[in-house]
């Protein structure tokens, strides 16, 4: 395993670099190093970010020096290695197609399937929570199955509504809170994946694994009115 | 009975902004927090408080308010804030012991974007996720009722205090912003990297608390293109989008971006920076990392240095108090 990159970003923050591509041992390698060194953060270190590749160290400059956390950090990167245990699993039921995702039709058209088979590609598979970031809570999932991979829309949408589960280019995602959006909106989940009152207030961690389960347009309703309510949370597997 | 501000007049660049909320970027939450955390922390030191408290970012056209209740001090600081009082203008970085009912009126000049607006003991108001810095594209904190607009009621938590002033001029801003590579210089053909440093760059009209754009010439990508891997953003990175017309990463940022962040903005420059107000221009030079540390150390030193006095005492020395300012002014 060669030893990561280490890239100065500014005077306030260095960024641990594992790899370049979206994969899910380069990734764990990145949360493995977050766990270690967030259970005790070094002196200096303001937050930690990580990302699919590589782990954002903000830091005080005042207080610590590039050259000590990096040294730091290489001495850890050698004990850490990768994070192989999978996350929670989440099983995560979708309203498809219709008011609820409104580019299945077509979405389906472009790749010359039914919306049916598009709906059992997209929830027959287990994706990977690769990291939170653009929005609160909004998680980017890998592991879409090559069949559904589509450009992003030339038109971005200005809003899109939380919940909504998409699809742009190789990736899929759960968003979190209305965001303006590039992709294509094929259902949503009464689920909320951020919750400023609830606990936990962020539902999904990186390294988590999901999957998706069809549920009728009523049965969404029915089940958004008790998330609503507070009369439903959603709990992992236990043997994820 | 306590005091509270009633806004009468509340233009759209104004917010409550405190140091921001590190540590939740992970989450998605962006940082927020002033774009100019010394005038922050000066408006505070001023007003009496503690450095890290709340105060209004006031943007332009600015701001009026009436006290309500009881009487409340205030203090306003910035490159050049103006300030009237019942209409009469005064101006300078200093504080004001206001009775219920009279009119104040604060706005930045129209060479600096931002005045802070603190208040004696600070507004009464719930911290989210453990900051009370307004980001307006999630609604997270200030009021916790979204943008602050006319009518809005903002309730004071300390009684009266003294009238303080900046007994010397506020941090002057750099002829040239210091600028460093960034982590993906590498997707940067060479020429545009002298383009960057040679160009005396325009303050877009679109700029906000999330991104002040650059207007001139278009910069270039290497083969390596426009598109990477998602990853972290520091403060004051300049991101190089596929129209090849960089955009500086302000306080309220995105926590993570695909495009390539070609340069960085050093720290300590960032609050001269980002009180460039639209349609000014700028110019950059570049450092090396250690130069940027210690002008991180100078500012540190200068800020611990300032001048406080009470109002109207003049500037003799026997009336001044050197306070430590230095707590928290790197961060942001």
């Amino acid at each position: 395993m060669t030893g990561p990159r280490f890239l100065t970003v500014g005077d306030c923050a260095l960024s641990v670099e594992f790899g370049d591509t979206v994969d899910p041992t380069t990734n764990a390698r990145v949360l493995a190093l977050d766990k270690a060194l967030g259970t005790d953060l070094p002196e200096g270190v303001i937050e930690l970010v990580p990302t699919y590749r590589a782990l954002m160290i903000h830091f005080d400059p005042l207080t610590t020096s590039l050259a000590a956390l990096r040294k730091t950090v290489e001495q850890m990167v050698v004990k850490t290695g990768a994070d192989d245990a999978l996350g929670r699993l989440w099983r995560v039921p979708v309203g498809y197609g219709g008011d609820l995702g409104i580019d299945l039709a077509d979405l389906a058209a472009r790749h010359g399937l039914t919306e049916e088979q598009v709906v059992e590609i997209h929830a027959n598979a287990t994706y990977r929570v690769y990291m939170i970031g653009f929005a609160p809570g909004f998680c980017y999932l890998g592991g879409l199955p090559e069949a559904l991979h589509t450009p992003r829309r030339i038109e971005p949408r200005l809003v899109t509504p939380a919940g909504t589960v998409s699809i742009g280019g190789a990736q899929a995602a759960v968003t979190s809170v209305p965001v303006p959006s590039g992709w294509h909106l094929i259902g949503r989940t009464p689920l909320k994946t951020f919750d400023p009152d609830g606990d936990p207030v962020f539902l999904f961690h990186p390294g988590d694994q999901v999957r998706f389960e069809r549920i009728s347009a009523g049965d969404w309703h029915t089940l958004s009115g008790r998330v609503e309510r507070g009369e439903f949370r959603p709990t992992p597997e236990d043997d994820a | 009975m306590k005091a509270a501000l009633r806004l009468t007049r509340c233009g759209p660049w104004v917010s409550v902004q405190d140091r921001g909320r590190p540590g939740y970027q992970r989450y998605g939450i962006s940082e927020s927090g002033a774009m100019d955390p010394v005038s922050l922390v000066i408006a505070n030191r001023l007003a009496g408080n503690g450095p890290g408290e709340a105060c209004l970012e006031v943007g332009g056209p600015g701001l009026t308010m009436t006290p309500e209740g009881d009487e409340a001090t205030v203090a306003v600081a910035g490159p050049a804030p103006r300030v009237w009082l019942d209409g009469g203008e005064i101006t300078g970085n200093r504080g004001f012991r206001l009775a219920p009912g009279r009119t104040f009126r604060v706005a930045p000049s129209p060479s600096s974007a931002f005045v802070y607006l603190a208040a004696h003991g600070g507004f009464e108001l719930s911290p989210m996720f453990d900051s009370l810095s307004f980001h307006a594209r999630s609604g997270i904190g200030g009021t916790g009722e979204g943008a602050l607009g006319e009518g809005a009621v903002l309730p004071v938590k300390g009684p009266a205090g003294p009238e303080l002033a900046l007994a010397e001029h506020p941090p002057i801003a750099p002829a040239k912003i210091a600028i460093l590579k960034g982590p993906q210089f590498d997707h940067l053909e060479p020429g545009s990297w002298e383009a960057l440093l040679e160009t005396s760059w325009k303050i877009g009209a679109r700029s906000d608390r999330m991104g002040v754009r650059l207007e001139g010439p278009v910069l270039k990508h290497t083969d390596k293109g426009y598109n990477i891997v998602s990853d972290g953003i520091a403060l004051g990175s300049v991101q190089l989008p596929g129209d090849g017309k960089p955009i500086v990463l302000a306080a309220d940022r995105q926590t993570t971006g695909g495009y390539p962040k070609i340069a960085v903005i050093a720290r300590a420059d960032m609050p001269h920076f980002a009180q460039l107000p639209a349609g000014t221009f700028v110019r950059f030079r570049e450092v090396t990392l250690e130069a940027a540390i210690g002008l991180l150390k100078t500012r540190a030193q200068r800020i611990a240095r300032l001048k406080i006095g009470p109002v109207g005492r003049g500037l003799d020395s026997e009336s001044l108090l050197s306070v430590n300012l230095i707590g928290g002014v790197i961060r942001g």
